[in-house]
């Protein structure tokens, strides 16, 4: 069963003036199984972000339709997508967007709380999940105490805390280094094998080769994808390159 | 050339930065403006010669002093906001390529073209405001409006120096911050998180300490007398309380709601309260210091106001609660040197007789066109006075006492018939009686406090008889203890009992105390002679006063006395249109000192409140973004940032308004000193002070959180 249907999708952008209209995303098709681990590559100014932006409810598509488990995300009301994001998604940052004031605890219980959860179910949820992440002992310390890659895995465990449908991360290792990033991305291929679906946008070659599959997006389009199948993954980064090989010297569409 | 260039710099910097400059520009026209007043205001020669304006240059002196003060911390609290909102964009002209040296000269450019501008603004606006005082002036003292413009130059060059070398200060300081500035730290340093602020356990204590004593004073302050130093005394505790809690208090408290599991982890609390944390951490003093303001102003006007409105009540007071237009008092005071050993004077009384008193003060009125329409005699004694089991003895009251001892009371003693006289009345004693009755609020009922048997240091005793009815008297009540009329069958037991209790006297005084003699007198053309007594000089100085005061010295001069004897005061007159002039003036003068005062109080609160918003803005500009971003609705952040925005806001309100309840008896207690004994009026004023001040309060409010919204969103 898919979890995430996205069909000809499209945005258009219009100057302030009204004068010109720059295409975004011109047609996008594509699905998400439940359980998969899908990473969206392409260049800076391919259409990611936009497409990241609709995918989250930030932004409206111009026209075409995204489904998240069936329902119609353009059909929730304005004043209902928060909630409905807070409910059904959750997000990981490049720049972790982690919240000074608040405990790494507080931090990761955040959404939670928003949830309206009662206060005494709070531990019995963040226990687990900050074990998995191994930040359990740094629950009382604050964001600038902690390494990068420690920020990033409270960030993953705040997203993963509400038991989101979806994960959406934006560029998640862009902010860390190779150590970290390692961390980092066994910690996604550790969730996803329990089950979480993650739909993830970068332009890291070796974050995408974690993957089960890899979207490829050029000029606004699904240019081409890439299914792990049963490649490991160092097979699956070389894949990866010829094809950004490709795009870059501006190949045929398959 | 190159000056040109960094004038041009300077002045782009100034435009972009107008978020920043404006407003301090403006506070600093406005300090200018109310300082160039005031000093004109204490050095205005033509104000010092109406009628009342005696009062207004050494009030206006105090006023001076308390604007220099706020006008040296605000300079410097604007400045070093504005450096430290500026480093970031300094440091970059010197990672840019431009030397420190430069940098240099545009900030003394900025400051320069700020510091002219404001300075110009401030003395235009100043010269304007004069003119304005000057009428309000006139109006509050009932006087003629004073024409024309008042300019000196001496006070201009005085307030533009003034400010000029408080900026030059500032400026400097900022060079030497300049010199200190490495840009490399400056860029890093943006990226860092800032610490969680601790609880201060210490200060915490120290403000509950220096609090609680400060309340616990201003609430048990006994008398009036001892309300002034009391009252100072609960000031300066109450001040470092205020910003001791402020800063500890606070922290300890947010801590401790954070603590509370179950009231931190909902979705209304957690974000409040953990940025509220953070807020009072850098606004801890900046809030305190609005709550102080914020009481300054409420108490400065409130009392002011009062005592303003208050004046023909006081007067009325004042003059047998409005019966009397003027009091003479028929008694001399004269000394005769001692040929004993010790050499001590010793200091006598005597009475003028009625018709000659009363006929001199007829020749000087009928030269203002009065005349006595008619009068009241009243002999009376008044005197602090001590009762142990039913024996009186004098208290001699000075301004060291602390505790008077159990039983004092306050009495005026006054004969049956001139009792019956004044109050109307037809009580009738039995030999050797007294009636007597409460004339304040403290007094009980007096036949339950004392024997039956009471005497007064002779061997006559006296029994308590029968309830008068209320005395009109001005009462002293700067001891607050009970306050009483007694009524003696006669004038010969009236003088008995006085010299019973100047025998009571173990050496505390050196004179004798003797009843006086007083005439309340009702005056036809009162109208007249208010107009036309003009004031001479000082201080209660009319015209009539001094030929008064002529005519009885000379009466004094003819008369045959001992040889060694100096007959040294004239006698009493005070005149009910004199003494409203006085108040008027004093209470004029008070109330626009008040007011000038609280403008400049209200100017630092709203510029504190004004900076504090952008500095918080761009703060929680980027926390609102992540909150929102985790999935937080426009709604709830909006929420959320109106919640903290209002708790910050209403803290230093609410915090002035306890301040102002707590203080509220002991302010009561030093209007009562000043002849101010009308409870009603005072707490109307309190009451109406608060809310106006509430309401001006909300408009700075609404104005800067505009601001804040906008930089938030």
């Amino acid at each position: 069963m898919s979890i995430l249907e996205v069909s000809n999708l499209q945005k258009v952008y219009t100057t302030r003036f009204g004068g010109n209209k720059v295409q975004a995303l011109s047609n996008v098709t594509f699905t998400v199984e439940k359980g998969e681990y899908v990473a969206i590559m392409g260049e800076s100014g391919s259409g990611k972000t936009t497409l990241l932006n609709i995918l989250a409810a930030l932004d409206r598509p111009t026209s075409g339709k995204v489904l998240l488990e069936g329902k119609e995300l353009s059909g929730i009301k304005e004043s209902e997508m928060a909630t409905f994001r807070r409910e059904n998604l959750g997000f990981v940052f490049q720049e972790f967007n982690l919240l000074d004031t608040f405990s790494i605890r507080d931090n990761i219980l955040l959404p939670l709380v928003l949830n309206g959860a009662k206060p005494s179910e709070l531990e019995g949820k963040l226990q687990p999940i900050a074990e998995r992440l191994g930040i359990a002992d740094l629950l009382a310390k604050y964001p600038y105490e902690v390494s990068g890659g420690q920020k990033q895995r409270t960030a993953v465990a705040r997203a993963l805390i509400t038991d989101p449908k979806l994960i959406l991360a934006d560029e998640p290792t862009g902010a860390l280094d190779s150590k970290s990033t390692d961390d980092l991305l066994r910690v996604f291929r550790d969730i996803n094998s329990q089950g979480q679906t993650i739909l993830m946008v970068t332009h890291s070659t070796k974050a995408a080769s974690h993957a089960s599959r890899v979207l490829f997006i050029r000029d606004g389009e699904v240019f081409h994808q890439i299914y792990r199948g049963d490649s490991t993954n160092e097979q699956l980064y070389q894949k990866i390159s010829d094809t950004l090989t490709l795009l870059t010297t501006g190949g045929e569409k398959r | 050339m190159k000056l040109g260039l960094f004038f041009r710099l300077a002045w782009s910097n100034i435009k972009k930065n107008h978020q920043l400059y404006v407003p301090h520009i403006l506070a600093g026209t406005g300090l200018t403006a109310i300082f160039y007043v005031m000093l004109t205001l204490a050095n205005d020669d033509r104000l010092r010669k109406i009628k009342g304006g005696y009062a207004i240059p050494s009030i206006m002196s105090i006023g001076i002093a308390v604007v220099a003060i706020l006008s040296v911390i605000l300079v410097f609290f604007t400045n070093s906001f504005l450096m430290k909102q500026r480093t970031r964009e300094y440091g970059m002209y010197n990672v840019l390529g431009m030397e420190k040296r430069h940098v240099g000269c545009i900030m003394f450019m900025e400051n320069a073209i700020s510091t002219v501008t404001l300075l110009v603004a401030g003395i235009l606006s100043g010269t304007l405001m004069y003119k304005l005082c000057c009428l309000f002036i006139c109006k509050m003292l009932h006087v003629n409006t004073i024409l024309g413009f008042y300019m000196k130059t001496e006070f201009v060059l005085k307030t533009v120096g003034a400010f000029a070398a408080m900026y030059l200060v500032a400026f400097l300081w900022n060079c030497i911050r300049l010199a200190r500035l490495r840009p490399v730290e400056l860029l890093a340093s943006a990226g860092v998180g800032e610490r969680e602020p601790k609880t201060k356990w210490i200060l915490l204590v120290i403000g509950l300490a220096t609090l609680g004593t400060g309340y616990f004073i201003a609430l048990t302050s006994k008398t009036p007398l001892k309300a002034i130093p009391d009252f100072f005394k609960a000031v300066i505790l109450v001040i470092i309380g205020t910003y001791a809690l402020f800063l500890a208090g606070s922290v300890a408290f947010l801590k401790l709601l954070r603590k509370n599991k179950g009231f931190y982890y909902r979705r209304k609390n957690m974000v409040a309260v953990s940025d509220l944390l953070y807020r009072m951490k850098q606004n801890a003093v900046g809030l305190a210091s609005i709550a102080i303001l914020a009481t300054g102003v409420i108490v400065m006007i409130s009392t002011t106001v009062c005592l303003y409105m208050g004046i023909d009540a006081t007067v009325k007071n004042y003059f047998m609660e409005g019966d009397a237009d003027m009091i003479i008092d028929g008694r001399y005071i004269y000394d005769i040197e001692s040929t004993n050993e010790e050499g001590l004077t010793e200091r006598m009384f005597g009475y003028i007789p009625e018709e000659e008193i009363l006929g001199m003060a007829d020749q000087v009125l009928s030269r203002y066109g009065a005349k006595i329409a008619s009068y009241l005699t009243l002999r009376s004694f008044e005197d602090t006075i001590c009762f142990t089991d039913g024996k009186a003895r004098l208290i001699n009251v000075n301004s060291s006492f602390t505790t008077l001892p159990k039983g004092t009371i306050q009495v005026v003693i006054v004969p049956l018939e001139d009792y019956n006289r004044m109050c109307r009345d037809n009580l009738v004693l039995a030999d050797g009686e007294i009636g007597w009755v409460g004339i304040s609020d403290d007094s009980g009922d007096l036949t339950k406090e004392l024997p039956s048997e009471i005497s007064f240091g002779g061997t006559t005793t006296y029994r308590l008889g029968p309830e008068a009815k209320h005395f009109p008297l001005m009462r002293n009540e700067a001891l607050s203890t009970g306050y009483y009329g007694f009524v003696v069958p006669t004038v010969e037991c009236l003088d008995s009992i006085v010299n019973d209790l100047n025998s009571t006297n173990d050496g505390d005084f050196w004179y004798y105390n003797h009843p006086d003699l007083r005439y309340f007198i009702r005056l036809d053309g009162v109208k007249e002679i208010s107009e036309r007594d003009e004031a001479v000089t000082d201080w209660g100085n009319r015209r009539s006063t001094q030929e008064f005061r002529e005519l009885v010295q000379a009466y004094l001069d003819k008369l045959e006395m001992e040889e060694s004897a100096k007959p040294r005061e004239a006698c009493l007159w005070d005149t009910s249109w004199d003494l409203k002039d006085e108040l008027l003036g004093m209470y004029g003068s008070l109330f626009f000192l008040g007011i000038l005062l609280s403008l400049v109080f209200l100017f630092a609160t709203a510029l504190i409140i004004y900076y504090k918003q952008i500095s918080e803005g761009y703060d929680d500009r980027g926390r609102f973004q992540i909150l929102q971003k985790v999935g937080m609705t426009q709604k709830e952040t909006k929420g959320t940032i109106r919640r903290q925005i209002v708790i910050v806001f209403f803290l230093p309100l609410v915090t002035a308004v306890i301040h102002m309840i707590v203080a509220y008896p002991v302010i009561r207690k030093l209007l009562m000193l000043l002849m101010m004994p009308n409870d009603k009026l005072f707490l109307l004023c309190t009451g109406l002070t608060v809310v106006a001040f509430a309401f001006i309060y909300m408009v700075i409010y609404r104005l800067t959180a505009r601001t804040y919204y906008r930089i938030v969103r």
